[in-house]
């Protein structure tokens, strides 16, 4: 063995050592920083070349073949449809309940679901979140939030999402004359925007007369489509409901696809959202869009904030924490090394503090009443910021 | 104390390396391995985690006696399992991999112990298949099928044949390390090691150089993942954002470069048994340089070729001596190439739960079949030519030109061979579109 030939081996190793760690590098600057972040993100070759070849060997080493992908299903039950190990997998599990709409599923009321080994706690409202009454008291400001997997915190302790975190802030430090807060969590998985509509227009959102609906939505993705392409495949227009999303599905059966092109994507959260705008309007209930950020790299902030204004075109007040997770490293804010679809504790703890942030910051331009009540009935501003 | 001779210095003279410097050095080596796993992120979290228990029992077992070394390797294996599967899943495992081992030893006749093995086989096939109407055992029982294959899907029939070839009473304790060797956990794609070969390259003494040996195959692999990184970000094309003629040639060369993956993942297994002495052979070597596809085929996954060779190949050619040579040879190599086929769906179905063989699986696999053929034919004929001439009998000969001009063949074939077989994703038609563009003056 060699003299040279181990001080290669240990000059390397330390090279690389040095090179990738991440206090070091990112001290070069953004792209700098950007650039080798996503050199060590294996989400980028799950998105983004892994699309494009299918190798035999690449099929086995990664989702299906690989420890990743075997853990991931170790401990969420992917591809198993033994619904005593994952509650949330399988039509017939004892934990959902089909739904006639196009929600397809939704959870059974007052339940303690294991996902993950960490209790997922469901109240009598069928919501992840603590009991609450039906109505409000005079003294109280309820916030009915909406969204999908990141908003239920998903694989998250009860009370750690960023949705019972800012609840735990707005009481703690109360802003203006109301002595409580409560923030409804309507969040599901999957259940994105269209979903959200589904829920507001089955009467579930505004009976609880709160005084803000918050839609949660992020960059990556339109979950609600599986369900919905599902539906399109076997003839289910009855079941989808709404007339443009009934002629959209015939469309694709006309073309016979299966996905959305990013355009047809826009124009559905173009119309979705005009739609939500509506309804709160007519309940007279103030509304916004929150968009998060995911600890994936394709969630990038651009990606993000175009939704956002896309989003923010339709007249939707907006709220956009593009900008959250800069500078930090987005896997450390991966709920598992294999999820990176999921905040973990610390992701949504930054979640609460910059969406406390902006609902006071943007309080008064969007007329959310924070600081002063409006007279009831509230009428929201519903303007474009 | 113990000194081990190092090299030589600016001088020429000899010089030794003491027994504690070599620790030191290779404690340095690990733990920079373990930083740099770490921080690259360049394989899965899992295996970072079992590579610093790993690193500090490499350490340990210098603390051990010598006979005891195959009894710490296997207790540091099912730690290491256990890190990664939990304690209830592993023993599962092992129960159930006991299980299998125990069969092999039955002392009854060879085809009665593999129906019984192909019996438990099928049984856990189709709880593999997610077949619902089977009863659910526990899903920490269900689980551990991939790993569970992935360890006895190919060493067990090895295990049976050498089992049945020797007549030297086998060591349990490496039996056991052969099946449930410390990084397999890890990679459920894992080089298909010859039993022989990996009782034969245990080394219990001189561990320095098998250790530095194995430091160096980690790292290679290392490089190799970080190449492949490179490739991913900056050659990778989607197929249907092609626009210039550099986009669909790089559309092309990426499937064969993504092949860094097996062997970076396979020289980092090898690299982790050397640590522990096993100085097992390299698994694959310089296949982008392979001059012709019979030295392809000897290149690539070794491992793979090897266990072809022992299992099918010679035992056909023994069995169609009487078609002579030349023909027992092609019809050798013909079933090598379908048990190939078969034997990639058989893992993939065990690894992912799919059976797959897609026609351009057959179109592949085909394709290299025939080259190898031709190339077989050339050798052959090249070796009558030397042996009429009463030269010594070499495969390959001529200029250097010959040699390069092959390698270049050889490499372009493979690449677009490779695309074709990794583009599953759009039609054929498609893809000769793309091809076309490439080539087009």
């Amino acid at each position: 063995v060699k003299t040279a030939f181990i001080t290669v081996n240990l000059v390397l190793l330390a090279v690389l050592g040095v090179a990738f760690n991440r206090d070091v590098y990112s001290r070069l600057g953004p792209t700098a920083t950007r650039y080798v972040d996503r050199f060590r993100s294996d989400a980028m070759i799950k998105e983004e070349s892994r699309a494009e070849l299918s190798t035999y060997y690449e099929d086995l080493m990664f989702e299906g073949g690989s420890i990743k992908g075997y853990l991931a299903r170790r401990y969420e039950g992917y591809n198993y449809s033994l619904d005593e190990w994952d509650p949330f997998d399988g039509d017939d599990s004892p934990h959902w309940q089909p739904t006639d709409d196009l929600r397809v599923l939704g959870p059974k009321p007052s339940q303690v679901v294991m996902l993950d080994r960490i209790a997922h706690t469901f109240n009598s409202m069928g919501l992840r979140d603590r009991e609450y009454p039906a109505r409000p008291a005079p003294d109280t400001y309820r916030i009915i939030m909406l969204g999908a997997s990141n908003l239920m915190a998903h694989g998250i302790p009860d009370g750690k999402g960023f949705e019972a975190l800012l609840e735990d802030t707005l009481n703690a430090e109360p802003v203006g004359p109301w002595k409580h807060f409560e923030i409804l969590n309507f969040g599901y998985d999957s259940y994105t925007e269209v979903k959200n509509l589904v829920q507001i227009d089955k009467g579930l959102v505004f009976p609880l007369q709160p005084r803000l609906v918050v839609f949660v939505t992020h960059s990556i993705h339109d979950f609600w489509e599986w369900d919905y392409v599902d539906l399109v495949s076997r003839d289910q227009f009855a079941q989808i409901g709404y007339p443009y999303l009934v002629d959209f599905g015939k469309q694709l059966v006309a073309e016979d696809r299966r996905q959305l092109t990013d355009a047809e994507r826009d124009s559905v959260v173009v119309w979705v959202y005009h739609e939500l705008l509506d309804r709160c309007r007519k309940a007279s209930v103030p509304c916004l869009a929150v968009g998060i950020p995911l600890p994936n790299s394709m969630s990038d902030p651009e990606r993000l904030a175009a939704r956002m204004n896309l989003i923010r075109s339709t007249g939707m007040p907006v709220i956009s924490l593009h900008r959250s997770l800069d500078g930090r490293d987005l896997v450390e804010l991966q709920r598992e090394p294999w999820d990176d679809l999921h905040l973990n504790a610390e992701g949504h703890r930054i979640m609460a503090r910059d969406l406390h942030r902006g609902l006071l910051a943007e309080d008064a331009e969007f007329g959310l009443g924070l600081r002063a009540p409006a007279p009831e009935p509230l009428v929201t501003a519903g303007a474009a910021k | 104390m113990a000194s081990t001779a190092l090299g030589a210095d600016a001088t020429g003279r000899n010089f030794t390396m003491s027994g504690m410097m070599q620790k030191l050095i290779l404690v340095a080596e690990l733990l920079l391995l373990c930083i740099v796993l770490q921080e690259t992120r360049i394989i899965s979290p899992a295996f970072i985690r079992m590579f610093w228990i790993a690193a500090a029992g490499a350490l340990l077992q210098e603390l051990v006696p010598i006979r005891f070394k195959p009894a710490f390797f296997l207790g540091l294996s099912l730690v290491c399992t256990a890190t990664v599967l939990q304690i209830f899943p592993t023993l599962v495992l092992v129960g159930f991999g006991l299980a299998l081992i125990g069969v092999c030893q039955l002392p009854i006749r060879l085809g009665y112990r593999v129906a019984i093995l192909a019996a438990m086989a099928a049984v856990v096939a189709f709880y593999r298949t997610g077949a619902a109407w089977l009863p659910k055992p526990s899903m920490d029982v269900l689980v551990i099928i991939p790993v569970l294959a992935s360890m006895f899907m190919f060493r067990l029939s090895i295990y049976l044949y050498d089992r049945e070839n020797t007549k030297t009473k086998l060591p349990w304790t490496q039996t056991l390390n052969y099946f449930f060797m410390l990084p397999n956990v890890c990679f459920l794609l894992f080089p298909v090691v010859d039993y022989t070969t990996f009782l034969q390259s245990y080394r219990d003494r001189d561990r320095w150089k098998v250790q530095q040996s194995g430091v160096r195959w980690i790292l290679v692999g290392l490089v190799q993942l970080l190449l492949l990184r490179l490739v991913e970000l900056h050659v990778v094309r989607d197929p249907d954002d092609l626009v210039t003629r550099l986009d669909h040639f790089l559309y092309v060369v990426s499937a064969y470069l993504m092949y860094l993956r097996v062997s970076g993942q396979f020289h980092i297994i090898v690299g982790v048994l050397h640590l522990f002495g096993y100085e097992l052979p390299r698994t694959n070597n310089k296949y982008f340089l392979a001059s012709s596809f019979t030295d392809l085929w000897r290149r690539i996954n070794i491992y793979w070729m090897e266990y072809m060779r022992k299992m099918i190949y010679y035992p056909m050619v023994l069995k169609l001596r009487g078609w002579g040579p030349v023909r027992a040879s092609i019809a050798a190599t013909v079933c090598v190439f379908i048990a190939t086929i078969v034997l990639h769906a058989y893992q993939y179905f065990w690894l992912s739960g799919d059976f797959r063989i897609s026609a351009r699986d057959l179109l592949f696999w085909g394709l290299l079949c025939a080259l190898v053929l031709v190339d077989m034919y050339r050798e052959r004929r090249h070796m009558e030519r030397q042996r009429q001439k009463g030269a010594l009998l070499t495969a390959r000969g001529g200029p250097q030109w010959q040699t390069w001009l092959g390698t270049a063949g050889t490499l372009t074939v493979m690449t677009i061979l490779w695309s074709l077989w990794a583009s599953e994703s759009i039609s054929l038609g498609r893809w000769l579109e793309i091809l076309g563009r490439v080539v087009a003056p």
